[in-house]
């Protein structure tokens, strides 16, 4: 939809303000929270930012050319949406005559076009009606309401219809039906504490963090953990590291939340670790479980195995290795595995991660410049990756150690698990 | 109902709307020498609805003074009769008439205690008969309350059962301030308990008829015992409506509204006066205004009457003003369980 760039009153009593510096130019791919333009007013020199994504259209004003106070200036375009760029809107009356009067095209037919643009901006915000308790909700839930699908009449989105979005934590057509990423969200329903984004490993996906999730929300988290690319549900396949790294990214923006903290497991951990430092305004902090990627050993048979896996019996033996306790798995649940491994489409990706039977990436020199806490947690009786990987990390990052438990800390520790995340979310 | 008194609890009998009115006029008369009533054919002929019935027996025409067909005069009477010191009782015979009167309850009753900075006050109750439903046509079935309701110095109160009809109106006469008593000639004949003890419901207080959670219908006088019938509709179709009564729209207990929206998120507020600019609007802007806004799941609705006169035939007069099944379709719409 077509976001209208209008000229903010930033004080009181501002009534007129001017361009002082475009920041953009027609066609310019613009976030939310880019500089926009400049603004003079009667004090001082302002910057706007966008206050949506798109492409920069209509630029209608030159600089230095005094407006009214919530006159448009320029539009945002959405994704998809009529390219606007080779039609210069009409300007709206400008209070003073500028040194150089801004140059008019054919202004009916533009001005036509801009009032098109405004008028399908409108419909479009039909698409995201919304009453007020649904937007009630969604706000505190730290959810955007417009991913939300609506029922209600008109399509308009009503508080069952966010509930039922808070309540999908099984399926993937709770991301809108738009993204590609499957997320599974735990959300607290006691007091709001922060959120908190939880990261699988090679071979795994999000449903290996029900119990974490389950208590951190109960101790006032919402939470949130992605199928990585090439894992789960998520449709994307991961053919290289990088396209694990930037699915993550990817699933940075459904979370709800301007900063989370960001917790990672084995090759999760790399993952996170990559993508955090491409984002570092929106991580508060990282959590590393047994880290891939700061170390040459690891145990290559197992991940071969994993990528390679088609028997129920081979995959209970490898799943065996992972922790400490004997941990039961049904036949069903073996059966899913097997049929979600069969698939192979984590052969090209192992062949990446492990090379010559060491590990092929290194995460250190990104661990060593981000800019928040990072604490790694590795189990004693990790058979996978070796706790000793420790003595490698960068001297910032602190480690902690878990007796009695093996490569899925959290499936052996819980408890302590728990707490320690929900200490470091409380800091 | 859970408001009764519990002293006078063991002392209820069924009366008549109708009833317990008139057994409010004697008590206030008995209790009161300064209680008078006044009003056409209220004497002999015991009322227009029979409302006063026996009074002049008891009280003489003294106390129970026969009018002239002259709604203006009576009502300066009235009027004067308070500034005095009395507490006039006036029976208008339909509430249609009450237009003929409106000189003197909108531009005197109501000012006199601001423009004489309260040293003089009209502790006035005017009774009226009005709604639809009976045949009697466009010029004796209209509902004017929230003509008056939007009178500041006016109270306007409308009771739905026996026992809020005596209740309100032994208020009502001892209210220092001008009172308009809307009673709905439909009801007149329904049968509820009612004390004999004199008790008064204060004026300003809705009363909660149904707890329900999923939705909340707010209505007056008869459109509150609609709403009643048409809540044990819907919940056996599985909709618990919140069924508020709010007894009188001036004051408006808007708490007891917003209190109920933040419950239930849905709003159908019925009245029997013409929809538009009407007491809906001001209920449903009361909301919309209010924090309760944020707990909305759905628009407003109202169900009023309709832009017309009423209308003699009874199909059409039936379906001019809201009606039972009006308020079960609204609400099942609002809740779309027959849509889906």
């Amino acid at each position: 939809m077509a976001t209208e760039i209008i000229l903010p009153r930033v004080d009181m009593a501002m009534e007129i303000g001017s361009v002082a510096r475009w920041a953009v130019k027609n066609g310019d791919a613009v976030k939310t929270g880019d500089l926009v333009f400049e603004m003079n007013t009667d004090k001082s020199v302002m910057e706007v930012e966008a206050t949506a994504s798109g492409t920069i259209a209509g630029i209608a004003v030159d600089e230095g050319v005094e407006m009214p106070v919530g006159a448009v200036l320029a539009y945002i375009l959405a994704a998809g949406e009529t390219d606007l760029t080779s039609n210069i809107a009409a300007p709206a009356p400008s209070l003073t005559t500028p040194d150089k009067a801004p140059e008019q095209t054919d202004s009916t037919s533009n001005h036509r076009a801009v009032e098109h643009a405004v008028a399908s901006s409108a419909d479009d915000e039909n698409q995201f009606r919304a009453t007020p308790l649904a937007r009630q909700l969604a706000r505190e839930a730290g959810i955007k309401i417009a991913t939300v699908q609506g029922t209600g009449p008109l399509s308009r989105i009503e508080a069952g219809d966010v509930k039922r979005e808070l309540s999908v934590k099984e399926s993937s057509k709770g991301d809108a039906g738009q993204s590609p990423i499957k997320m599974r969200r735990w959300l607290t329903e006691t007091k709001r504490r922060g959120a908190i984004m939880l990261v699988h490993g090679f071979g795994s996906n999000g449903a290996t963090w029900e119990a974490l999730g389950g208590a951190l929300a109960r101790n006032g988290f919402d939470v949130y953990a992605p199928d990585l690319a090439g894992h789960g549900d998520t449709a994307i396949n991961a053919d290289n590291f990088d396209a694990v790294v930037s699915s993550l990214e990817n699933a940075f923006t459904l979370v709800g939340y301007d900063r989370f903290h960001l917790v990672g497991h084995s090759m999760g951990a790399a993952a996170v670790v990559l993508a955090a430092s491409r984002n570092r305004q929106r991580i508060t902090r990282l959590t590393l479980l047994a880290p891939f990627g700061v170390g040459p050993e690891i145990d290559s048979e197992f991940i071969a195995g994993i990528a390679h896996a088609n028997k129920p019996e081979a995959i209970a033996e490898l799943l065996q290795l992972l922790t400490v306790r004997s941990v039961p798995y049904s036949s069903k649940q073996l059966l899913a595995i097997t049929k979600e491994l069969g698939r192979g489409r984590l052969t090209t990706l192992a062949s990446q991660l492990v090379n010559d039977g060491k590990q092929a990436i290194d995460i250190r020199a990104e661990l060593a410049n981000l800019p928040f806490p990072v604490d790694v947690v590795f189990g004693i009786a990790d058979k996978i990756i070796p706790w000793y990987h420790a003595a490698n990390l960068p001297h910032r990052v602190a480690a902690r150690f878990v007796a009695d438990a093996g490569h899925m800390l959290h499936v052996d520790e819980l408890p302590v698990l728990t707490v320690l995340l929900a200490e470091h979310l409380a800091d | 109902m859970l408001d009764k008194p519990k002293d006078v609890i063991d002392q209820v009998r069924e009366l008549t709307y109708a009833e317990a009115i008139r057994e409010a006029i004697g008590q206030a008369m008995e209790a009161d020498p300064t209680v008078f009533i006044l009003g056409e054919d209220i004497g002999t002929y015991g009322g227009a609805f029979g409302v006063t019935g026996d009074l002049i027996h008891r009280f003489g025409a003294e106390r129970v003074i026969d009018t002239p067909i002259a709604e203006l005069g009576i009502a300066g009477a009235a009027v004067g009769a308070a500034l005095t010191g009395m507490r006039p009782i006036l029976e208008l015979q339909f509430s249609d008439f009450v237009t003929l009167a409106a000189e003197q309850i909108v531009n005197q009753a109501a000012k006199i205690r601001f423009m004489f900075g309260g040293k003089a006050s009209v502790p006035l109750v005017v009774r009226m008969p009005s709604g639809s439903g009976t045949g009697a046509a466009a010029q004796h079935s209209q509902s004017l309350e929230a003509w008056f309701g939007h009178i500041p110095g006016l109270k306007v109160v409308q009771p739905s059962t026996p026992y809020d009809a005596k209740g309100l109106l032994l208020a009502a006469i001892d209210d220092p301030n001008p009172v308009l008593f809307f009673e709905h000639k439909l009801l007149y004949k329904m049968k509820g308990p009612v004390p004999i003890e004199p008790y008064r419901i204060p004026i300003g207080q809705a009363f909660v008829r149904r707890a329900g959670t999923d939705v909340t219908i707010v209505g007056t006088s008869i459109m509150a015992v609609r709403a009643l019938a048409a809540a044990e509709r819907l919940a056996a179709q599985g909709i618990e409506a919140e069924i508020i009564d709010l007894r009188s729209i001036r004051p408006m207990d808007t708490e007891t509204i917003f209190r109920s929206v933040r419950k239930t998120s849905r709003l159908i507020v019925v009245y029997e006066g013409v929809k538009t600019l009407g007491v809906g609007a001001e209920i449903s802007a009361a909301v919309a205004e209010s924090d309760a806004f944020d707990f909305l799941d759905a628009p407003i609705i109202r169900l009023g009457g309709q832009e017309v006169p009423l209308p003699y035939n009874p199909v059409l007069e039936k379906a001019a003003v809201p009606q039972e099944d009006d308020i079960v379709a609204a609400a099942l719409n609002l809740l779309r369980k027959d849509r889906r």
